[in-house]
């Protein structure tokens, strides 16, 4: 019989609402997935069990006096470690103090909004440092494992929160998205995650990283989950996915930028997701995309900039206490001239104006969220920290402030999660979600969960 | 590698270096890109303030 921790918000809501599950027993269901592989995967920073047992009994008191908030009510959450909760400590998987900030102490907007929705947010999530730095295995914080395979990548920076859903700690979790980093770690679990709009999702209380670029998002199973987590999140209603796409015309990367580098089933698996989109009734035209290479390139110089003008002061002041690939990163960005800076800006509005005009054509672009699989842990360097971003078609769209989603859409050769990127046009998030649903609907990709605890022996 | 604030080792130093030259290649590109003189930089603030406030 499935646990409930392996149920998807929507599911468990309905189970929640017809009185067959409490959520008292899912997050007990969720407590004790944690207990048994979390010391493998890493994925929890802060677990808080007594304030999540209060919180998913006032739920029930809730849903019992005829007060439920709606779907999210009771349902177990996490939250990436840069984002602020009003009791649990956010560290931003830093040695370096945080004190400064005036984020601390007091609930991000996000979380405040899942909280009021009634969610029971049970713990903070791994990321990397700052956001920013590369997986640290002799840091003081876990790295998080793949649970598909332990010896590969979660993707970053929101780590934990894709290992947690993935593995069903959790059943949903709020990331941030800044050059892709709800997508790629959703791709690499086989988990869901959607990049809003920009400012559709209030970042207060995110400690920055690039304040023209970062984005919250939720992350979860599926694409109706996120439609959920991004109604809590904005008070706007996203629930009303049809899985029917007549009418819509969809953009196909053509592939041609790295036909020669990409996995062999990525291709198989693109096009199989193709086919799934066409017969919800979409009309898909192979493209090929327009400043892919100026977009990606604007995306790194406004984010590295941005970065290094938030972090300058903490480098001064506790340049020893970073990890070497986060003083990598900022020592590079200091390169950067105000110019370029400048140049980036303007690149992305010339290329925001030419991207309206694919989005009045078409209604959403699909790529290939990686050409690649999950990347081998040994394979990640802390001096090459822009290594990992070299399989990921993500950064080109955050410039752009435009929604996307990351959808599962099979396995690689290796048995490890692909994914389909769905991108819109500005505050068609909703769209976005629909298109992922129907893929969803047909599909059963999102459904296979990977086999945990590993086998004994193997720990993160 | 202009003279850096901070202390670094020489592995870090030479990784430094690396990462500079994939900045420096894409600033490049972003020199070259045809914008014309009116372009302005997009606003930190307010990216989406001029798209359609449409929802779907």
């Amino acid at each position: 019989m499935t646990e409930p921790a392996d149920m998807d918000i929507a599911a468990a809501a309905k189970r929640l609402a017809e009185g067959e599950l409490t959520a008292v027993e899912l997050l007990e269901s969720c407590l004790d997935r944690i207990v048994r592989v979390d010391p493998q995967l890493g994925a929890i920073v802060t677990l808080d069990e007594d304030r999540a047992r209060a919180d998913a009994r006032a739920s029930d008191d809730r849903r019992l006096a005829g007060q439920t908030r709606g779907r999210l009510d009771g349902i177990p959450v996490g939250i990436k470690d840069i984002i602020a909760d009003a009791t649990l400590p956010m560290r931003a998987q830093s040695r370096t103090a945080l004190d400064d900030w005036d984020g601390v102490g007091r609930d991000a907007a996000s979380t405040g909004a899942l909280k009021a929705a009634g969610a029971v947010v049970i713990a903070t999530l791994a990321t990397m440092e700052f956001a920013i730095g590369m997986p640290e295995a002799t840091g003081p914080f876990a790295v998080p494992v793949n649970p598909w395979n332990p010896e590969r990548w979660t993707g970053g920076s929101s780590s934990g929160s894709a290992a947690a859903v993935s593995a069903g700690m959790v059943l949903g979790a709020l990331g941030t998205d800044t050059g892709g980093s709800v997508r790629a770690p959703a791709a690499f679990t086989g988990t869901t995650a959607l990049k809003p709009t920009r400012d559709l999702v209030d970042t207060a209380g995110v400690f920055p990283l690039s304040f023209s670029l970062d984005h919250v998002g939720p992350m979860a199973r599926t694409a109706e989950d996120c439609a959920i987590m991004l109604e809590a999140l904005t008070g706007e209603r996203f629930d009303l996915l049809r899985g029917d796409l007549r009418g819509v015309r969809i953009a196909a990367d053509s592939l041609d930028r790295y036909a020669e580098r990409s996995d062999p089933a990525t291709r198989e698996r693109f096009s199989d997701a193709l086919r799934t989109l066409s017969d919800a009734g979409a009309e898909v035209i192979t493209v090929h995309l327009p400043l892919y290479d100026e977009l990606s390139a604007a995306a790194n110089i406004i984010q590295l900039s941005e970065a290094l003008s938030v972090h300058r002061h903490r480098l001064d002041r506790s340049w020893n206490d970073l990890s070497p690939s986060a003083r990598i990163v900022f020592a590079a960005a200091d390169s950067i001239s105000a110019s370029d800076y400048v140049q980036a800006q303007r690149v992305r509005t010339m290329a925001a104006k030419r991207y309206d005009g694919v989005f009045s054509e078409y209604d959403l672009v699909v790529t290939p969220t990686s050409h690649l699989t999950a990347p081998r842990l040994s394979d990640l360097d802390p001096l090459r920290p822009l290594s990992p971003i070299t399989s990921m078609h993500t950064a080109m769209w955050s410039p752009l402030g435009v929604p996307v989603a990351a959808v599962p859409m099979g396995f690689g050769d290796d048995q490890l999660p692909l994914s389909l990127a769905i991108a819109g046009g500005s505050w068609r998030d909703r769209l976005v979600l629909d298109a992922g649903h129907a893929l969803q609907l047909r599909t059963p990709h999102h459904l296979a969960r990977p086999t945990l605890p590993f086998a004994e022996g193997i720990t993160s | 590698m202009r003279e850096k604030s901070w202390p670094l080792s020489d592995d870090e130093r030479a990784a430094v270096a690396t990462v500079e030259v994939a900045l420096t290649s894409m600033a490049l590109l972003l020199r070259q890109t045809e914008l014309g003189a009116s372009v302005r930089p997009a606003n930190v603030n307010t990216a989406n303030d001029r798209r359609s406030p449409q929802r779907d």
